[in-house]
């Protein structure tokens, strides 16, 4: 009985010496004149995401000073919102609306409350805190409306799945068919936006598979959507919600989406104004 | 004689109850349509009995056919009806949550602890309260 407490005791008070145990490294933070301009938002959406959400808010935080962090909590079932430092801004939705109604949630809180740039970063840490840096340079450059993280435009230790890289290099292939857009990584969660994609976020955006259709959207409406090379990791905890099984029927989801989107208009000019 | 009036009694019965309905604020005006719709053929065919037969004359399409392709007609109209009622409601409910999401925010309601701040993992950046918050 003894030892089973002692084993349940923190390392710490069970060690005979008082020792330092190591600590994450001191990480300097980004601090590029273009944040100090700009009122930069980083949209967290988590569902589920108790182990990783917190360890990555901390890091943007920590990297990204000048950004405000706002984590969407998708309706989650486990303790994801307790997680999260106060140094945050949290949505708890009453429900779980997808990926799609919780990142509309963040662009109409980035509308409402006038955000000249608005970062998407998954909750699962797949995407790096110090790549963000990259994505608003580009955007503010002038460049684009649309800057998406690309895992394949150079090659990285990051290598998913065959049976992933077949399915985003079908829907790659058949964006490009649709609407000639040349995109290598339409899935990437990893992308930002300009106010003006904000507003058109907020307006409308796809519920079901809102990262490719976007990018056709986009497209078609005349904004100006572009990649640059980024890195990623595994996720850090939990499982992706596409399993091998549903991966097929995914793709072939989309494809059909995609080929709708065709005829979609949902970002009317004499709304919204021109792109 | 009997089968026009049970089509008469039938058709007549849709449309009183579905006026009913719409006045006593049951049920909305574009709902209402698709009960028109259901009621008028009936009322048409008590009216005019043999007008299957003419469709199906004019068409040169067996007249049984010609009834299926009707009954047919009508669910898909009524599914679709449906369809897209139930796409707008779950597009507000959805706006709706969102919304109830960013006021909760707003007002500070989440399930969140604010004094009792998790285990650091990394020092909190003095600067991160100053910019980009919304006031």
């Amino acid at each position: 009985m003894r030892l089973k407490s002692t084993i349940f005791e923190p390392i710490e008070r069970r060690l005979p010496v008082k020792v330092v145990l190591p600590t994450a490294p001191a990480v300097a933070p980004i601090r590029p004149p273009v944040f100090k301009r700009l009122k930069c938002l980083i949209i967290v959406p988590a569902f589920n995401e108790s182990r990783s959400v917190a360890k990555l808010v901390r890091r943007l935080n920590q990297l990204l000073p000048d950004c405000h962090v706002l984590v969407i909590d998708d309706g989650s079932t486990d303790d994801t919102v307790r997680q999260i430092p106060s140094t945050a801004s949290v949505v708890s939705l009453p429900f779980n609306l997808g990926i799609g109604g919780a990142m509309q949630t963040g662009y109409r809180y980035a509308a409402l409350h006038g955000y000249d740039v608005a970062v998407q970063v998954d909750g699962d840490g797949q995407h790096r805190p110090r790549e963000v840096e990259k994505l608003v340079e580009t955007l503010v450059s002038g460049e684009a409306d649309l800057v998406v993280g690309s895992r394949f435009m150079v090659p990285t230790s990051f290598v998913p799945s065959l049976s992933r890289m077949t399915g985003i290099r079908v829907l790659s292939a058949w964006i490009r068919c649709l609407c000639g857009l040349k995109i290598t990584d339409c899935t990437s969660g990893f992308r930002a936006v300009n106010k003006k994609v904000i507003r058109a976020y907020a307006h409308w955006y796809p519920e079901d598979y809102p990262e490719p259709e976007v990018v056709l959207l986009l497209h078609r409406s005349k904004y100006k959507v572009i990649e640059i090379p980024v890195r990623m990791r595994r996720r850090m905890y939990g499982r992706s919600s596409i399993s091998l099984a549903h991966g097929l029927f995914y793709v072939l989801k989309v494809s059909v989406c995609l080929f709708l989107d065709m005829i979609r208009q949902p970002w009317p000019s004499d709304k919204l104004g021109l792109p | 004689m009997m089968p026009r009036i049970i089509l008469l009694c039938f058709g007549t019965t849709v449309l009183m109850v579905a006026v009913r309905r719409m006045r006593t604020y049951r049920l909305k005006e574009r709902h209402m349509l698709m009960f028109i719709l259901t009621g008028l053929p009936f009322l048409a065919l008590s009216i005019w009995p043999a007008g299957l037969w003419w469709v199906s004359e004019q068409l040169h399409i067996d007249y049984h056919t010609i009834s299926m392709l009707c009954i047919a007609a009508f669910l898909i109209l009524v599914i679709f009806e449906m369809l897209t009622i139930i796409s707008l409601q779950d597009r507000r409910i959805s706006t709706l949550a969102q919304i109830v999401g960013i006021m909760m925010e707003k007002e500070g309601i989440t399930d969140r602890p604010r004094s009792e701040e998790p285990e650091e993992e990394y020092p909190a950046p003095a600067a991160a309260e100053s910019r980009g918050r919304p006031a």
